[in-house]
């Protein structure tokens, strides 16, 4: 018998049941991974797909090079033109779908993360860090802090204000200590709120805070009348409030297109009804925002770490050696191969991560650890597959490296989070066995 | 067997160099320093004698990197001035290292000047011209050629990823002639067809430039032409300075991570008390005492019938790798602050990606190790 050994024109030589079972399919895996989720899901994937390339993708080298707050802000008013900053409450209140926030709360923020820094890891943090910023609200738990200022903050965005929301936790010094339990037990906190006549004072620093330099509302948390982490407490604050500065803008290696900024407060007053959850709450919100956030830190790996890929696969198709493409030589595919394999093992572990109905904290760490590694791990081997042009800023993929190493750093560093896997499961996968009886 | 007071005072004197002038230009400002300095540097380079350079009457012809000394002798002193710039700044390194190889052919060829010149060797895509893979090994791959046509000469050669110094005033383009041998042509620095990439287009050694070839049937003035050239050593030596800067940078990284882990401190004791740090920098170490352990290996085999391309491709690919490895372990002990540019740290990592793909492949390198013996290594310790 004589003919080809391709799987697609060997299928024909099958029955009609057996073609049925054999997919040979031309289609892409991201194709492939959209049609296992609900339509629901599908729609939403796709649509985050194209803003990224539509908006995202064209301005992506350029905000590398010069930062530029006008366009992030910009940016983030046309994404919330596509519903994408109002999602963590369900319509009417925000523009979630109940439906895929009942199935799994985090799914979607997974997706749109992934599509986002796939076009820009650094464009991608600027407009994820708002939901950051918001979570705190959210996650407390405080019907008041939801209905009072979450939606308020949903109201002036749809409005098309530039109501724009920060995260604060790091202190200078102090990076570790707020994301660690052991650190935070003996560690002491610099930013401290002294109880005064209908509110709280606050004096302090906190550093590396994304989207500081151009966020309305910063969810902050400051330690209370000289405690430890165990008083910390979650304050809603706002620029204008007096005495509340921003320092200066952080200069990093990667994901440069997202401001990151120090934020001065010095006798800041903020009112009773401006805390978040309970006085001493803070802790708690705090590590419960990190649980949420930490897989979406594994989707912006994936993302990463896949328009990296992508590119090298780009590269790939039309440069030529002694005269044949590069993809038509062995070990370049055998390379091509195994990154896929590590992008897609990612992306099933974030995917795994979100699809818990709530996040806990050893799913979260494991997959933003196992991804940060991964993404710095695929984007430096696309870089050596390109060889010296490799860090031509050019092809963007050397950006996607540099955007790739901030993931193995915040939310924790990726050590921090494996002490956290373990803490996570010390009591269950981690607990110590009953000691075996020896048989006699 | 204890080393000379010269060799001792040699190190000395490149240890200062590389902490009073290169240090100063690093400093903490800027994304790569003072990059405007770099002339400056390299004036003090020739003047304490550092670098190697092709006039009799310089400090550095003997002993400076690539000087006179390794036509015949030893070649580690220069590896080792080389990776004690790089902890410093590995862009400066590799100016020092290009331009000192340079010098060192242009000796090598009998040719006096006080002009700097710069190595243009390799070819695009990666450095290797059309080379896919053995038999005969990467200068198969070279197409650059210059004949003699009408009494004149002709001069055909695209060269990719020209690294020298911003003083360079020639580049010793590395080509064949019509009898297949490899021979070098001067051609000035500011010819047509003689591009630059721009340090702020690049992720790391920006204190270096990188210069792209373009020349299609250029004429060339019969003095120009050197007479036959070594490649395959020419290539080696540049494998070999460039596994010494990866080694340099990462000891540079490590030096900082170190200091860092010392003073900052976290439950309180500082961080290089936990075990979480000791592991990075444990790691760090192991992956930096093998890179340097492969590098003097491959030094010390210099003129002892091994093969010396094997061993500096070896040395290329495991040294850039493992100081890539060590690099970016070190940043994690800083945390965010490793990823902020005044600490430095950042620096090394983006000079330590690039030192991956410097001279060719690291996949490249491994395939042609593969194919090119792998007794002679089990041979040369017995």
């Amino acid at each position: 018998m004589s003919g080809s050994t391709a799987p697609g024109e060997a299928r024909a030589r099958l029955g009609a049941l057996g073609r049925l079972l054999y997919d040979v399919r031309p289609l892409t895996l991201w194709e492939r991974d959209t049609e296992t989720l609900s339509w629901h899901l599908r729609r939403y994937r796709r649509r985050c797909r194209r803003f990224a390339e539509s908006y995202l993708a064209p301005r992506a080298l350029q905000m590398d090079r010069r930062p530029d707050h006008a366009v992030c802000v910009e940016l983030f008013l046309e994404s919330a033109r596509w519903r994408f900053q109002t999602e963590l409450l369900p319509w009417p209140l925000g523009s979630g779908s109940l439906k895929a926030m009942a199935h799994s709360f985090l799914f979607p923020a997974a997706l749109k993360a992934e599509e986002l820094c796939a076009a820009c890891g650094g464009l991608g943090l600027a407009l994820l860090a708002h939901d950051l910023g918001i979570a705190p609200l959210f996650v407390s738990g405080d019907l008041r802090a939801i209905l009072r200022w979450q939606r308020a903050i949903y109201d002036e965005i749809r409005a098309g204000e530039p109501a724009i929301a920060a995260f604060a936790i790091t202190e200078p010094g102090a990076g570790s200590d707020a994301e660690d339990t052991e650190g935070a037990a003996s560690a002491r906190p610099t930013t401290v709120a002294r109880r005064a006549a209908g509110g709280f004072r606050l004096s302090g620093r906190k550093c590396f805070i994304s989207n500081g330099g151009i966020a309305r509302w910063v969810t902050l948390f400051a330690a209370v009348d000289g405690g430890g982490f165990d008083s910390w407490t979650c304050f809603l604050l706002d620029q204008t409030m007096t005495g509340f500065q921003v320092g200066r803008a952080e200069r990093k290696l990667g994901q440069r297109a997202a401001d990151a900024s120090e934020l001065v407060l010095d006798d800041v007053f903020v009112p009773e009804a401006r805390v978040i959850g309970h006085v001493g709450g803070g802790w708690a919100i705090n590590r419960n925002v990190l649980n949420f956030s930490r897989p979406i830190v594994g989707a912006i790996a994936v993302g990463i770490a896949r328009g990296a890929l992508e590119r090298a696969v780009a590269f790939c198709e039309t440069t030529r050696l002694a005269a044949r493409p590069l993809t038509a030589y062995q070990d370049i595919r055998l390379k091509l191969a195994e990154m896929t394999a590590k992008v897609q093992a990612g992306r099933a572990l974030v995917w795994q991560a979100v699809r818990y109905r709530l996040p806990f904290q050893a799913s979260g760490s494991i997959a933003k650890s196992f991804c940060g590694d991964m993404a710095w791990e695929v984007c430096t081997e696309a870089m050596a597959l390109l060889g010296e042009q490799g860090y031509l800023r050019q092809h963007g993929v050397e950006k996607a490296a540099r955007d790739a190493r901030l993931t193995q750093i915040y939310e924790g560093t990726n050590q921090i989070n494996r002490l956290a896997v373990f803490e996570g499961l010390a009591e269950s996968d981690f607990a110590p066995r009953p000691t075996r009886r020896p048989v006699s | 067997m204890s080393e000379s007071w010269e060799v001792r005072a040699r190190r000395e004197a490149v240890e200062r160099f590389a902490v009073e002038v290169v240090g100063c230009l690093v400093g903490t400002e800027g994304r790569d320093g003072d990059l405007t300095s770099v002339k400056s540097v390299m004036f003090s380079a020739d003047e304490l004698g550092i670098v190697a350079s092709a006039n009799p009457g310089s400090a550095g012809y003997e002993y400076g990197i690539w000087g006179t000394e390794t036509l015949s002798g030893d070649i580690g002193p220069s590896l080792e001035a080389l990776a004690i710039v790089a902890s410093r700044c590995a862009g400066i390194a590799m100016g020092l290292h290009v331009a000192g190889l340079a010098a060192r052919a242009l000796v090598a060829a009998r040719r006096q000047t006080c002009e700097r010149a710069a190595i243009a060797l390799l070819e695009p895509p990666f450095g290797l011209g059309d080379w896919t893979g053995p038999p005969q090994g990467p200068l198969d791959g070279l197409n650059a050629r210059v004949s003699a046509r009408d009494g004149e000469l002709r001069l055909r050669a695209t060269k990719t990823f020209v690294y020298a110094v911003p003083d360079t005033v020639n580049l010793l383009v590395i080509c064949r002639d019509d009898s297949g041998e490899h021979v070098g042509v001067l051609v000035d620095r500011e010819a047509s067809g003689i591009t630059r990439v721009a340090a702020e287009e690049r992720t790391g050694l920006a204190a270096c430039e990188v210069l792209s070839v373009a020349l299609e049937d250029a004429f060339i003035a019969p003095a120009a032409r050197l007479p036959a050239i070594d490649a395959a050593e020419l290539l080696a030596l540049y494998w070999l300075g460039v596994a010494a800067i990866a080694v340099g940078n990462a000891v540079g990284a490590r030096r900082r991570a170190r200091a860092y882990a010392s003073e900052r401190v976290q439950a309180g004791v500082p961080i290089a008390r936990h075990p979480a740090v000791q592991l990075l920098l444990g790691d760090a170490d192991l992956a930096i005492e093998a890179a340097a352990a492969t590098v003097a290996q491959a030094a010390a085999a210099r003129g002892k019938g091994i093969d010396m391309l094997r061993r500096a491709a070896l040395a290329r690919a495991i040294a850039a790798d493992n100081a890539a490895h060590a690099v970016t372990g070190c940043l994690q002990v800083l945390g965010g602050y490793g990823y902020m540019e005044e600490y430095r740290l950042e620096k090394h990592l983006r000079d330590a990606v690039c030192l991956r793909s410097v001279g060719g492949r690291r996949d490249d390198l491994a395939r042609f190790v593969a194919m090119s013996g792998g007794e002679e290594s089990w041979r040369s310790r017995q």
